[in-house]
């Protein structure tokens, strides 16, 4: 597979711009023709808080892999303020485990990840605070329970103040009360720092709540099937009606979105 | 009031602490009732082997030899560490050349200690260069396996946290990749000092003209068997000083996370 990362004038300055137009499975077990993603195409101003929707294994993780640099191999470009994405910029990723280094406290944990200067030791700790857990800085993850591993998480994909934050499920299998809590503390982060934020996941109702706008993934090889704005005012509060009301009528309309077609 | 007594920490048998030391008393009563029934010189009780010792660590050359022997292992050990973990990593982490160097690997762990050091001693003359290398290369093979085995283990997806983060080589190899290795480095340590100790007496009976190894020859061919029981306690207790106020505390520290 070529590296073909290409210079291109952007129609927005400031903008992330995705322009895959093939992204192949890395399996060589798989033949070569079945594609990952192909002809996905979109662009995110900078500070929209954007949702990635599709069904399992279309490749959304990929999709993530690329955009943080994990996997540079691809035909398309992929672009920042008008350049490609340099090797050593910071990008803020929260997983769907927390992996937190289970040898270091909560501190050190979200420090690791800064040049641990004495301003980013300050920032690493005004993040726990206003994560709830200033009473755990010292603790180790085992004596934390999930829903605070996630919040160390959070603070970490914060902490070097990225221009774009990549989030894959980050929620995931959390109860309703604390994925609650969780969602309300990185809507706070995102609105103090109005990171360009790319949210994967799988709940719809999620995705209305959270997010600016919602790209659908078609299933694979996948690509943009539908690109919905989310125009309900903020703040917006979880039991607010519109935002049953809008997930209905999108379902309605599109019965299949979710698994892929439309 | 002696149900208190029972109950008190310093004399209660059950306390670790004191199981110990009632189970070294129990090893030396042992010793000395053996030695008073065969009343032969093959078997020194506790009381002539202390004094020797006493004698040796006063007026003798223990301490001389002690050091040297010391000094031996502290290299030797130091040198199969750092060589069998840089290649245990190399091997754990390239498929390739672990398939390149396995054979050489298994050649070196199947080889009697004794042709090594026969080898080294012939090869490289009878110095401590020879002396260093032989033991060194003893140890080696088995670092390696420890240290490849962890390798392997590593948690990938924490070394993602530092792709991702664009953490540096070298912060990614200490603070990410090194730590995960650390129980297997302990591992190895503490197998490889008590081995090393041992090839190093060895190395030096045959090769050297001082170390506790080259005085336990001279005192067999004497037949001084108090002497030999004096010089091997002598190394014993510094390599139990090694385990309790370097290896273990160490361990603790890096193990911390694991025992809150």
């Amino acid at each position: 597979m070529e590296n073909n990362i290409k210079k291109e004038p952007l129609q927005m300055p400031h903008d992330l711009l995705v322009d895959i137009r093939e992204k192949s499975y890395e399996n060589k077990n798989k033949p070569s023709y079945n594609s990952a993603i192909k002809n996905m195409k979109f662009i995110v101003p900078q500070g929209q808080f954007c949702c990635i929707v599709g069904p399992s294994g279309c490749g959304k993780t990929t999709l993530l892999n690329l955009l943080s640099g994990l996997d540079e191999n691809l035909n398309g470009t992929i672009m920042y303020q008008d350049n490609s994405i340099p090797k050593n910029w910071p990008i803020g990723y929260m997983f769907q485990e927390p992996r937190l280094m289970p040898w270091l406290t909560v501190k050190q944990n979200v420090a690791i990840v800064t040049q641990q200067t004495a301003e980013e030791i300050k920032l690493s700790e005004t993040l726990i605070n206003e994560m709830g857990l200033n009473n755990y800085m010292n603790s180790f993850p085992s004596e934390l329970s999930g829903g605070m591993q996630r919040r160390v998480a959070i603070a970490r994909a914060f902490v070097n103040r990225p221009k774009i934050l990549l989030l894959d499920e980050p929620f995931i299998s959390l109860d309703e009360t604390v994925g609650n809590l969780l969602r309300q503390m990185l809507l706070k982060l995102w609105e103090n720092q109005k990171t360009t934020i790319i949210f994967v996941t799988h709940d719809l109702r999620e995705a209305i709540y959270m997010s600016d706008r919602i790209l659908f993934l078609s299933k694979g090889p996948s690509k943009v099937i539908h690109d919905l704005n989310i125009s309900i005012n903020r703040p917006r509060e979880l039991n607010d009606k519109k935002l049953d009301t809008l997930r209905t009528k999108l379902i309605s309309n599109h019965p299949d979105i979710l698994s892929g077609n439309i | 009031m002696f149900n208190k007594i029972l109950q008190n920490k310093y004399l209660n048998i059950s306390h670790p602490v004191n199981m110990r030391i009632f189970s070294f008393i129990l090893l030396l009563a042992v010793w000395q009732i053996t030695s008073f029934l065969i009343k032969s010189d093959v078997l020194p009780s506790p009381k002539i082997v202390s004094i020797i010792f006493i004698n040796e660590m006063i007026n003798g050359d223990m301490l001389y030899h002690l050091g040297i022997t010391l000094w031996r292992v502290i290299l030797a050990f130091t040198i199969a560490m750092l060589v069998g973990t840089g290649l245990g990593i190399a091997m754990g982490s390239k498929k390739n050349l672990n398939i390149m160097l396995d054979g050489w690997h298994i050649l070196l762990l199947n080889t009697p200690a004794l042709v090594i050091i026969i080898l080294c001693y012939v090869w490289f003359g009878l110095n401590e260069i020879a002396a260093i290398s032989a033991v060194a290369l003893n140890k080696i093979p088995n670092v390696l396996v420890t240290i490849r085995e962890g390798t392997r283990a590593i948690d990938r997806k924490i070394l993602e946290v530092a792709d991702v983060f664009k953490v540096n080589y070298k912060k990614k190899f200490i603070s990410f990749f090194l730590p995960q290795l650390y129980p297997f480095i302990m591992a190895a340590a503490r197998g490889g000092i008590s081995l090393i100790w041992k090839i190093v007496l060895v190395v030096e009976l045959l090769g050297r003209s001082n170390g506790i190894g080259f005085k336990l020859n001279e005192f067999f061919n004497l037949f001084d068997i108090a002497s030999i029981f004096a010089y091997t306690l002598s190394f014993v207790a510094v390599m139990i000083f090694v385990e309790y106020a370097i290896i273990s505390p160490i361990e603790r520290r890096l193990n911390k996370w694991r025992t809150t």
